[in-house]
C-alpha cells in the first residue's frame, strides 16, 4: 500500500477527495449555523463553550511547535532546529487559521469578528486574545510567505518575472525570521496563557476558577505543540519517502518535549494538592467528578494524566538514547491526544458543576451540555480541512521537498519501495 | 450479576476508547520504523543546504 501510495498519484487524490466530503460536510454545517444561528446547536446562555472551542483550544495548543521550535532555531542558536521549524510553522499556521474559522463560526455575531480591533476593551481578557491571536496570525503569515511563494503554481498564474520577484521577496522577508521569532514568541506567551487565564477569571464556574490554569496551558501548549510537530513530520517523511528533518533533532526535539510534559505533570500535581488543600466549594466536587465521575475519568487518567503526560514523556525523552522511531512515534501521538483531552477536560467540566457555590443559586442552575450533530459536523469539516492543506503543502511545496535517504543496507523494505517521486513532481 | 454487568460495560468502554487508539497507534509506529531503519540521514551539509535555500 506504501509502494503504492509513493508512486501512485491516484491514490493520494483520492485521499483529497475524502477530505474534500469531509470539508463540504462542516461547510453545510458552517451554512446552517449562519443563516439559523446558534439555536441549532447545543450551546446556550448556560453553557457558552462547547465543542468548538475544545477544537478552537485544541488547534492553537497544537500548532505552539511554532513558536517554540522558530525560538529555539533562530533566537537561541540551534540552527539545526531550522529544518523542523519549517513545518512547524506550516502546521501552526493550519492550527491558527483553524483555530480563527471555529471562532468566526462561533461567536455570537459572527460578522462583527473585527470589533475587537477597532473598539478596544482593554479591560477584557477575551480582547487582549484577540489581538494577540490576529496579530501571530499576521506573524505566521509572514514566516510561511518566503516558502509558499515557492510554490511552482504560482509561476504558472502569475509568469515567471513576477514569480521571481515574489520569490526574492520572500527570501528578503526570511531575513527577518529572528525578529519574527521574537514577535512570535512573546505574542505566544501572552495568548497561550491568556486563553486559560480566560478560564480563570471565570469565578462563577469553580471548575475553570484557578490562578494556575493559564501556566498550565502554556506549559502543556509548548510540550504537546512540539510533540505533534514531530508526529507529523515522521507521519509526512514516511509518506514521501524522503528526509525533511535530521532524525538527531526530531530525537532531541522530543526529548525537550517529554521534559516539558514532565514539568506539565508536576505542576498538575502541585495544582490539584494545593488547590485542593481542604474543602474548596464547588471546585472540591468538580475535582471529584474529573477524578472520579464515569464521564471523565477515562479521559483524564488514562489520556491526560497516563498515557498522554507520564507514558509520552518518558517514552520521547528515552527515544533519543535508544534512537527508536516507535518511541518517538509513539510518544508524540499520545502528548496530541493527552493535550486535546486536557482541552477537552477543561472545558467540558464545568458544565458538570453548578454555576455558582450559591445553593440558593445552584440548584437551578445545574446544566447538562452535550454537542449535537451539527456541531460534530464542523469539527470533521475542519479538521478535514486542515489535513488536506496540509497533505498538499507537504506533497508540492518545494521546502517540503526532503531529500533522498542513504539506504545503510539492504533491507526487505527498500526492495519492496521504488524511488520516491519528488514533491514537487 | 448487575455489579459483573457494570464492570463488563467499564471494561468494554477502556478497551473502546484506550485500547484500541493505543493499538492503532504503536501498530503505525511499527510499520512506520521499518522505512526509518532501512537507512541513514544524509549528511548534515546537505540539511545545511537546505535551510539556507529555503
Amino acid at each position: 500500500m506504501l509502494r503504492l501510495w509513493r508512486r501512485d498519484d491516484r491514490l493520494f487524490w483520492a485521499w483529497i477527495g475524502i477530505l474534500a466530503i469531509g470539508v463540504a460536510i462542516g461547510f453545510y454545517a458552517a451554512i446552517r449555523r449562519l443563516s439559523e444561528g446558534l439555536i441549532i446547536t447545543n450551546l446556550h446562555d448556560l453553557a457558552p463553550w462547547g465543542l468548538w472551542i475544545v477544537l478552537d483550544l485544541s488547534c492553537i495548543g497544537l500548532g505552539a511547535g511554532a513558536f517554540s521550535i522558530s525560538a529555539l532555531a533562530y533566537l537561541l542558536g540551534r540552527e539545526r532546529f531550522k529544518s523542523l521549524a519549517r513545518v512547524a510553522v506550516f502546521i501552526g499556521l493550519l492550527g491558527y487559521t483553524g483555530a480563527m474559522v471555529t471562532l468566526f463560526i462561533e461567536i455570537g455575531r459572527p460578522f462583527r469578528f473585527w470589533h475587537g480591533w477597532v473598539y478596544w476593551q482593554p479591560h477584557s481578557m477575551l480582547w487582549e486574545i484577540t489581538m494577540c491571536l490576529t496579530l501571530y496570525f499576521m506573524v505566521l503569515i509572514f514566516e510561511v510567505f518566503p516558502i509558499a511563494v515557492e510554490l511552482p503554481l504560482i509561476g504558472r498564474v502569475v509568469g515567471e518575472k513576477w514569480h521571481t520577484r515574489l520569490v526574492n521577496l520572500g527570501h528578503r522577508v526570511h531575513r527577518f525570521a529572528p525578529v519574527l521569532a521574537v514577535f512570535g514568541l512573546g505574542l505566544s506567551l501572552l495568548h497561550q496563557s491568556s486563553l486559560g487565564a480566560t478560564y480563570g477569571v471565570v469565578a462563577g464556574r469553580a471548575a475553570f476558577s484557578r490562578p494556575t490554569v493559564p501556566l498550565l496551558f502554556i506549559v502543556s501548549a509548548v510540550g504537546g505543540g512540539m510533540a505533534f510537530t514531530i508526529q507529523m513530520t515522521l507521519l509526512v517523511q514516511w509518506l514521501k519517502g524522503r528526509v525533511l528533518v535530521p532524525r538527531q533533532v526530531l530525537f532531541e526535539a522530543g526529548q525537550i518535549a517529554g521534559a516539558i510534559l514532565l514539568v506539565y505533570l508536576y505542576m498538575r500535581f502541585w495544582d490539584a494538592t494545593v488547590g485542593n488543600y481542604g474543602y474548596v466549594p464547588g471546585l472540591t466536587e468538580a475535582q471529584r467528578t474529573l477524578t472520579s465521575g464515569s464521564r471523565f475519568a477515562i479521559p483524564f487518567w488514562a489520556w491526560e494524566i497516563g498515557l498522554g503526560g507520564l507514558v509520552s514523556g518518558v517514552l520521547l525523552i528515552l527515544a533519543r538514547r535508544s534512537r527508536s522511531i516507535p518511541m518517538l512515534m509513539t510518544g508524540a501521538g499520545l502528548a496530541m491526544a493527552g493535550l486535546i483531552a486536557n482541552r477537552w477536560n477543561s472545558t467540558m467540566l464545568s458544565f458538570a458543576e453548578p454555576l455558582a457555590t450559591d445553593p440558593q443559586v445552584t440548584i437551578p442552575l445545574a446544566v447538562e451540555y452535550h454537542p449535537n450533530e451539527i456541531e460534530w459536523m464542523f469539527v470533521l469539516g475542519v479538521v478535514a480541512l486542515l489535513t488536506l492543506v496540509f497533505s498538499l503543502g507537504m506533497r508540492y511545496l518545494p521546502a517540503y521537498r526532503g531529500v533522498e535517504p542513504e539506504v545503510s543496507a539492504v533491507s526487505e523494505d527498500r526492495e519492496r519501495v521504488p524511488a520516491p517521486a519528488s514533491a514537487a513532481d | 450479576m448487575m455489579e459483573i454487568g457494570m464492570v463488563l460495560q467499564n471494561a468494554i468502554s477502556v478497551a473502546l476508547s484506550v485500547g484500541l487508539p493505543v493499538v492503532v497507534l504503536l501498530t503505525l509506529a511499527t510499520e512506520m520504523s521499518k522505512w526509518y531503519d532501512s537507512y541513514t540521514d544524509p549528511p548534515a551539509e546537505v540539511f545545511r543546504e537546505d535551510d539556507e535555500h529555503h
